[in-house]
């Protein structure tokens, strides 16, 4: 958990430390979002670089989290057009200090936002997971392999795949806390074929 | 923005419609594709392109990547202000290129589902099966209500109800009076406090708690096991009183598990801080986040604990970590109201693994069978006798 004025105050006071917590909260999703835009992903990758840069020369004039959160992804939106010449002719810094900016007004950047947030938050409840525990997910789920498949592919008795596997479920059935999400039917589907 | 997440999970979930909430229906008519996300992605299909995306984007190479541009941009920065006299070493993260394979696990388990035609999971049939959700609530002039199956949680306002349902007790009944809600084996129960605290009761366990918090203090006593959201009152501290300790918090997330017949009475912390005194007075522990206390005749400890398996079994599961079959025998005789009798040249077998809690008896055996093939168990109406 992070706290969101302390962030702000510590860019206020020139903290790399704060920028480093910055990238490590937004650099993935500002990925996921770029993405949607230009599917060239080193290319996406310098331009949300460069998003961190230009927010730490204005570090001193983000008020809220909320506006530094909507400067990021709108830079990284007008790099990403301009990495498609396409005309951008908006000031991402103009935009989030006018007191009527409201980042909801923009259907298409607004989706694509929200988009972005929502499978890092989906992708969270795979990352609790052990990595063992991911590779058999992985494996099954993804790769469509047997239970016979991965023990061979890991080296491992079947007998541990399955454990593995259970603990997977288990974890995965708590935080999506139902039982007949695709992701858990999915599991169970690929270990019973 | 950031609140519409949980909102958009739960919906993807199947835990929220539309019809319910007012608000999903707004964001996705002012933002149609957001739906149609939402959508595809309660589809396995939809879910296995996500994840097959996201793997792509953030492959195994990407942690190394990651920390490139991020030592990028901080060289940027730095540069940019001209003080490269004050830079500091940097630390480099130890980097995971890649999913480790090779490492040894001692777990060995199975999880034996059969499928029928429909396509959805069935145990294997069972004579015992699984415990559910019932309790006894006690009232002050000693009158038992049964409480219903078909109900999960009772909650206390003005009386006591059950949890989006009928009226048990009004509140000239029990007014100013202490309640006891009790589990049987193989039973469990869920109750919301007047202060709004909630509280789940594991099977065989019991919760005496005041109708109405009264004082500077809001004070419970538990026996057995039970998972506590504390409502937040820092004027009021919520104190719970077990036979072996003083747990006493302001507003917290935590599980107590307290069993008499246990060697080791445990309490674990989600959030926020509790502090726990041994009621035979040998020590007090401050917790914080992802710790426990233990509690024995030996004092107080405190040790790091996965607290995933600590609320294994509010989400349905039993999670074992290297846990010996004499403990984990103590649990089942709970949960499936049996006895279990166990030869002593395999008390000590660890097990590693998960099952669900809501499979019957047979198939956890079968699960617990397969640590050891020489394991053999025969049932005998309600007593169990495990050998190897």
């Amino acid at each position: 958990m992070h706290n969101a004025s302390l962030l702000i105050d510590g860019l206020h006071k020139n903290k790399e430390q704060s920028l480093i917590a910055v990238y490590r909260l937004y650099n993935r999703k500002l990925l996921l979002f770029a993405t949607r835009y230009i599917k060239v992903r080193e290319a996406a990758e310098e331009i949300v670089a460069d998003s961190f840069i230009k927010m730490w020369k204005n570090r001193h004039l983000f008020p809220s989290e909320e506006k530094l959160q909507a400067f990021l992804y709108i830079c990284t939106k007008n790099a990403c057009l301009n990495y498609l010449r396409k005309p951008v002719l908006e000031d991402p810094l103009e935009s989030i200090l006018n007191t009527e900016f409201d980042l909801a007004q923009d259907v298409d950047v607004y989706t694509k936002m929200v988009h972005a947030e929502l499978i890092a938050a989906i992708y969270q409840e795979v990352e609790k997971l052990s990595e063992r525990q991911r590779a058999v997910f992985y494996m099954s789920f993804l790769e469509g392999l047997t239970v016979e498949e991965i023990s061979q592919r890991l080296g491992v008795s079947v007998d541990v795949v399955y454990a593995n596997r259970s603990r997977a479920l288990a974890i995965l059935r708590a935080h999506f806390k139902f039982n007949n999400s695709a992701l858990i039917s999915a599991l169970l589907y690929t270990f019973l074929s | 923005m950031n609140h519409l997440i949980p909102l958009l999970k739960d919906y993807i979930n199947g835990l929220l419609s539309l019809e319910d909430n007012e608000e999903l229906r707004d964001l996705f008519s002012r933002y149609p594709d957001l739906k149609k996300t939402a959508d595809e992605l309660k589809s396995e299909e939809g879910l296995r392109e996500l994840l097959l995306e996201y793997e792509y984007l953030f492959d195994a190479d990407f942690a190394r990547r990651e920390e490139d541009n991020l030592n990028h941009i901080l060289t940027h920065i730095r540069a940019g202000e001209g003080h490269n006299r004050h830079r500091k070493p940097w630390f480099r993260y130890a980097v995971v290129a890649s999913i480790v394979l090779c490492m040894g696990i001692g777990g060995y388990f199975l999880y034996p589902f059969v499928r029928d035609s429909n396509g959805t999971t069935e145990q294997f049939s069972g004579d015992i099966p699984a415990g559910n959700s019932k309790a006894i609530l006690t009232l002050a002039n000693g009158e038992e209500i049964l409480l219903s199956s078909d109900h999960e949680g009772i909650v206390i306002d003005n009386g006591v109800r059950y949890d989006g349902g009928d009226t048990l007790a009004n509140q000239d009944l029990v007014a100013h009076t202490q309640l006891v809600l009790r589990t049987p084996r193989g039973g469990q129960y869920h109750i919301t406090l007047s202060d709004g605290t909630k509280v789940w009761l594991n099977a065989e366990s019991k919760l005496i708690y005041p109708v109405t918090f009264i004082g500077d203090r809001r004070e419970v006593r538990l026996e057995g096991e039970g998972y506590f959201e504390v409502a937040p009152n820092s004027k009021k501290p919520f104190i719970v009183k077990t036979e072996r300790e003083l747990v006493e918090v302001l507003g917290t997330h935590f599980n107590i598990n307290s069993y008499t017949d246990e060697h080791t009475s445990r309490v674990a912390l989600l959030e926020g801080s509790v502090k726990v005194a041994a009621a035979a007075g040998q020590g007090v522990e401050l917790l914080r986040p992802g710790q426990q206390s233990l509690v024995s005749t030996a004092g107080i400890r405190v040790e790091a604990v996965d607290i995933e398996e600590c609320l294994a079994w509010k989400n349905g599961e039993f999670m074992f970590n290297n846990e010996s079959l004499e403990r984990i025998a103590r649990r089942l005789e709970r949960w499936y109201d049996i006895d279990i009798q166990l030869s002593p040249s395999i008390k000590d077998i660890t097990i590693w693994g998960a099952v669900s809690r809501y499979e019957d008896f047979d198939t956890v055996m079968e699960v617990i069978k397969r640590t050891d093939k020489r394991i053999t168990y025969s049932i005998q109406g309600r007593r169990t006798v495990v050998m190897k």
